[in-house]
């Protein structure tokens, strides 16, 4: 009876070893190794690592230089969360009324999403030096106060697609039933829409905000290509502040601290933004 | 003799040597051609030879592929594979690949800018190579940290304004010797709807062209050392002749095309081969893509006039295209091989012929140049030049930020030059951290 | 009458709405397709015009352009691979810690959770010297493996929120029927499974191929460079010819967009079914 437990429990554990393997090879066994860096000055290349005990901590708590990357992300975050789901759930009830030419629509609008990050940077540089030169309009990439939105706006045009396919599969599990009744009851717009479609839509809400504000925080590659994080550090994202000390100015200790201290942060974040939104999705 | 006398002769002695040197090819020292060490045959030598570079310039892709091609003849058992980047990102993918144990064998770079590669001990000292004593003894000191040599240096530049002497005739423009007269041609431009100099700060190159231009003569004379009191954490306010350049460039971008801001240099090349605007303040290694642009262009070159008085000016000249050894590179024998036939004199010639540049090897002349290069040459060898490079710039972090902060100022009118210089101790203060 | 006119001017204000969402997506795509369509000269008089002459000179030398194929391949072995993988090892994964509610499977899906907001940045250097050590640099599987690594929380927590719907009726039959466990999973569980599979499988593809941090730490010898990091390179390089860059870039999109086209009706159903059901 004991052996079967024992084999019983070892099958089980059998479906789940190999994306254990993979997860503690490529994540935690690394995250754990990066912590011991944190207590170094070390450059990344030389053989020898000089142990420094808290020195890099400090140094992060005194460091003026991380406010403006702090202060870019969050823009970028919430800029990015509120529009992108506000959009896609505007662009999903304006498709999921059925009509000649919407699924062209639906395809086109979810086109960003193939592209690579790197090429919508790119084909973004160019539209805003050319294309909005044309209209008489100053490129947002090179004035400090609009830059960083700029790399926002890019996160939107990508991204507003693949929440509207979202909310449209959410909104499709309305009943309609629900709406009928409304009606009769003699609902306005506003009225059906708070009181039948958000509480059927809140799942959705509750696995849209955490994705788009993961990528938020975790935003790198807009930063990377498109503005190197100019002018000055107005465009700089925390992950981009992160990965300059850890390569270009080698200072792998001090940026290891960062990223280890900024982790932190963004599973705060998370957690608080999570446990809201599954607080609300109850209630509802 | 009195003094006005013997410059007269030193003057007339220094054009001669010239002039003699333009005919006599090879009438300079040393014309002996030294071989490599004779067990190491052209056929002996085999295997990879993995060589990176951040040139982007045709005319220098061509010159690069010609010299790789003669290689190549000379010895066919090495194959040698060419990888380029963008000079944005360059410091980057080298630092990548060193630490992954990828690193090239040979990359291309100043010994100054990568300086942080050298002391962390990733280069290999040339000191005693044969071929070291081929480099022109004046730019010597450019590749050379604490004494010992770690690169060779092919050609030198020289940051000048280039001048389109058709727009220049037409509105009656003299060249200008003084600051004053500069500004003067630029307002004439300017009010006769002409733009009157182009410019392109989209890129890291912008500022090598306009800021070097301005910053790297008469001025930098004044406080040689600046590189290293300013990593030392010596303020940068603390340099009049910096808050001068900067103010002049201020001045400066008024008279830029008003697309400055969104262009990159090699947008502002074409703007200038294409007759738009009369003049660009760049280095000589942007004439071959001019040429290119336009190869009938009506084109002189004269010296940056930073100071009020004329003989106070100087041209800012100094080492380009600088090619480094990596330490313990696998492929060291083909690596070595193909430094030596870089500074072949007969090599070295095609290579500048083809990019319009002056040498920085011994007794290598080019009677190809264009005419703007011509003028340049003539201006080189006669007037004062401040070789910026010989004692020491901006590495690593160091030398991103003095790039950032300043494309930051091109960009930001708003900038000042006390707030420039905050800007830029601030930053230097988080490099040590 | 007053109901249906209000209805057809909401309608039209829709219609009108959608045309200009859809204009502003197109717009960059417009920009390239000027860039690689013109040569350099002739954008530069013409600029955002309407290409009247298409001018294939650009396509020709992206096509030439070093290793532009062999990084198409990579891209796709690369993705083929991460897709497969994770499709095995994430549904797996995700139904045990569905089926089994212990202490061990619900923090270990927790800890899943947790991990799709990390930076790639916290992992990156020690990954990084830790494949160095392995040789596993410059290398595809070398890549597979960390983009593998990267996502796999994100997708067992995608299949999990899917599994949950999956009634347990049909497996309590199976294994009363004498089924072992891997056989439940394989021939019961998992064909029901797939809708879901066929929306991680464009994700998961599509996270693969765009994938541009990842591979620029870990691929960076140009023969096993992947498309976005070619293309980042050719952009940098060409900034001189950007035409060139756009046209490989446009030839690029090609695959993915095909495979999109293709996929776009599972995409949906699968979100429908159950991703949003959580």
């Amino acid at each position: 009876m004991k052996y079967d437990k024992i084999k019983k429990t070892l099958v089980d554990f059998s479906f789940i070893l190999p994306a254990l393997v993979f997860f503690l090879y490529v994540i935690i066994i690394p995250l754990i190794s990066g912590i011991q860096f944190t207590f170094t000055d070390w450059d990344g290349m030389s053989a020898v690592k000089h142990f420094v005990g808290l020195k890099n901590y400090r140094t992060v708590f005194h460091d003026t230089d991380l406010i403006q990357p702090i202060l870019n992300t969050l823009l970028f975050t919430v800029v990015t969360v509120i529009v992108i789901n506000i959009a896609g759930l505007a662009l999903a009830m304006a498709v999921s009324k059925e009509f000649r030419g919407i699924n062209v629509m639906k395809s086109i609008i979810f086109m960003p999403l193939v592209v690579s990050l790197v090429l919508v940077s790119e084909m973004w540089m160019y539209v805003y030096s050319d294309f909005f030169s044309l209209l008489g309009i100053p490129s947002p990439l090179i004035d400090r106060k609009t830059a960083m939105l700029g790399l926002a706006y890019m996160s939107i045009w990508r991204e507003t697609g693949l929440a509207m396919i979202i909310y449209l599969a959410a909104l499709k599990g309305v009943p309609s039933y629900m709406y009928e009744a409304a009606v009769i009851d003699g609902a306005g717009f506003w009225q059906r829409f708070k009181n039948v479609t958000v509480p059927f839509i809140a799942p959705a809400f509750t696995y849209c905000i955490p994705l788009w504000l993961a990528a938020g925080l975790r935003q790198y590659d807009y930063t990377y290509i498109a503005t190197s994080g100019g002018p000055g550090h107005a465009s700089e994202s925390m992950a981009y502040y992160i990965y300059n000390y850890l390569f270009p100015y080698d200072k792998v200790g001090y940026g290891q601290t960062v990223a280890v201290l900024y982790l932190a942060v963004c599973i705060g974040i998370s957690n608080i933004v999570t446990r809201m939104l599954r607080k609300r999705e109850i209630e509802l | 003799m009195n003094k006005t006398a013997r410059m007269a002769t030193k003057t007339a002695l220094l054009a001669a040597v010239t002039a003699a040197c333009m005919v006599f090819p090879g009438f300079a020292a040393g014309g002996k051609k030294i071989t490599g060490n004779s067990s190491d045959s052209a056929q002996n030598i085999s295997g990879d030879l993995n060589i990176i570079h951040y040139l982007t310039e045709t005319a220098k892709l061509k010159a690069l592929d010609d010299m790789v091609a003669g290689f190549k003849t000379e010895y066919p058992n090495v194959k040698v594979d060419v990888e380029s980047t963008s000079m944005d990102n360059y410091q980057d993918v080298i630092k990548l690949k060193i630490s992954t144990g990828d690193a090239p064998d040979i990359i291309f770079g100043s010994c100054k800018t990568y300086s942080d590669l050298i002391t962390s001990g990733n280069i290999e000292d040339i000191s005693n190579q044969p071929f070291v004593s081929r480099i022109a003894p004046g730019v010597l000191s450019n590749v050379q940290l604490n004494g010992k040599v770690y690169g060779i240096p092919l050609d030198e530049m020289a940051n000048v304004v280039f001048y389109n002497k058709d727009i220049f005739a037409r509105y009656g423009l003299k060249i200008p010797h003084t600051y004053s007269e500069f500004i003067a041609v630029c307002r004439k431009l300017q009010q006769n709807g002409v733009t009157a100099c182009a410019a392109g700060y989209q890129d890291n190159i912008s500022v090598g062209a306009n800021f070097y231009t301005i910053f790297f003569g008469a001025p930098y004379l004044t406080s040689e050392n600046y590189a290293a009191e300013l990593i030392g954490g010596k303020s940068s306010s603390g340099y009049p002749a910096l808050a001068k350049s900067l103010t002049q460039w201020r001045e400066i971008m008024q008279y830029q095309n008003t697309d400055r801001k969104t262009i990159d240099t090699d947008r502002a090349e074409q703007k200038f081969a294409n007759g738009e605007t009369g003049m660009i303040i760049i280095g000589t290694w942007g004439l071959g893509a001019i040429m290119n642009y336009n190869p009938k262009g009506n084109f002189g070159g004269f010296m940056y006039p930073s100071e009020e008085k004329e003989t106070d000016n100087a041209i800012p000249v100094a080492t380009d295209d600088t090619w480094m050894l990596v330490k313990n590179s696998q492929n060291r024998k083909a690596a070595l091989a193909f430094c030596e036939y870089m500074t072949r004199k007969d090599v070295n010639a095609k290579w500048c012929a083809t990019t319009s540049q002056l040498s920085a090897i011994s007794g290598v002349t080019v009677d190809t140049f264009p005419v703007p290069m011509k003028d340049i040459a003539q201006i080189a060898a006669q007037k004062k030049a401040a070789n910026w490079l010989s004692v020491g710039t901006f590495s690593g972090q160091y030398d991103t930020t003095w790039y950032r902060v300043l494309q930051d100022y091109a960009i930001t009118d708003s900038l000042s030059v006390a707030d420039f210089c905050k800007q830029l101790d601030k930053e230097f203060a988080a490099a040590k951290k | 009458m007053m109901r249906t006119n209000k209805r057809n001017i909401l309608t039209t204000i829709r219609i009108c709405v959608l045309c200009f969402v859809c204009a502003l997506c197109l717009a960059p795509f417009y920009v390239a397709l000027c860039y690689a369509f013109k040569s350099k000269s002739d954008f530069a008089h013409t600029k955002l015009a309407f290409p009247v002459h298409l001018y294939l000179g650009n396509f020709s030398d992206a096509v030439h352009l070093k290793n532009f194929f062999t990084s198409v391949e990579n891209s796709f072995i690369v993705a083929f691979f991460v897709v497969v993988i994770i499709i095995c090892v994430c549904s797996a994964g995700a139904y045990v810690i569905t089926r089994r509610n212990t202490k061990f499977y619900n923090t270990i899906f927790y800890i899943f959770q947790l991990v799709i907001l990390l930076p790639f940045q916290t992992v990156m250097f020690p990954l990084y010297k830790e494949l160095s050590r392995i040789h596993a640099l410059n290398t595809l599987w070398g890549l597979t493996v960390a983009v593998v690594g990267v996502n796999v929380g994100y997708y067992v927590f995608l299949y999990s929120g899917f599994i949950k719907t999956v009634p347990r009726s049909l497996e309590e039959a199976a294994t009363i029927d004498g089924c072992s466990q891997y056989q439940t999973f394989f021939h019961i569980v998992f064909p029901l499974l797939k809708p879901i599979t066929m929306t991680v499988t464009v994700l998961a593809f599509l996270a693969s191929w765009n994938d541009f941090i990842i591979s620029m730490i870990i691929c960076q010898k140009s023969i096993k460079r992947t498309l976005p990091l070619m293309q980042f390179y050719f952009f940098g390089e060409y900034s001189s010819n950007v035409s060139v860059a756009f046209a490989a870039a446009l030839l690029a999109m090609i695959p993915a967009v095909l495979i999109y086209f293709c996929a776009q009706k599972y995409i949906v159903e699968g979100m429908t079914a159950g991703a949003v059901k959580a």
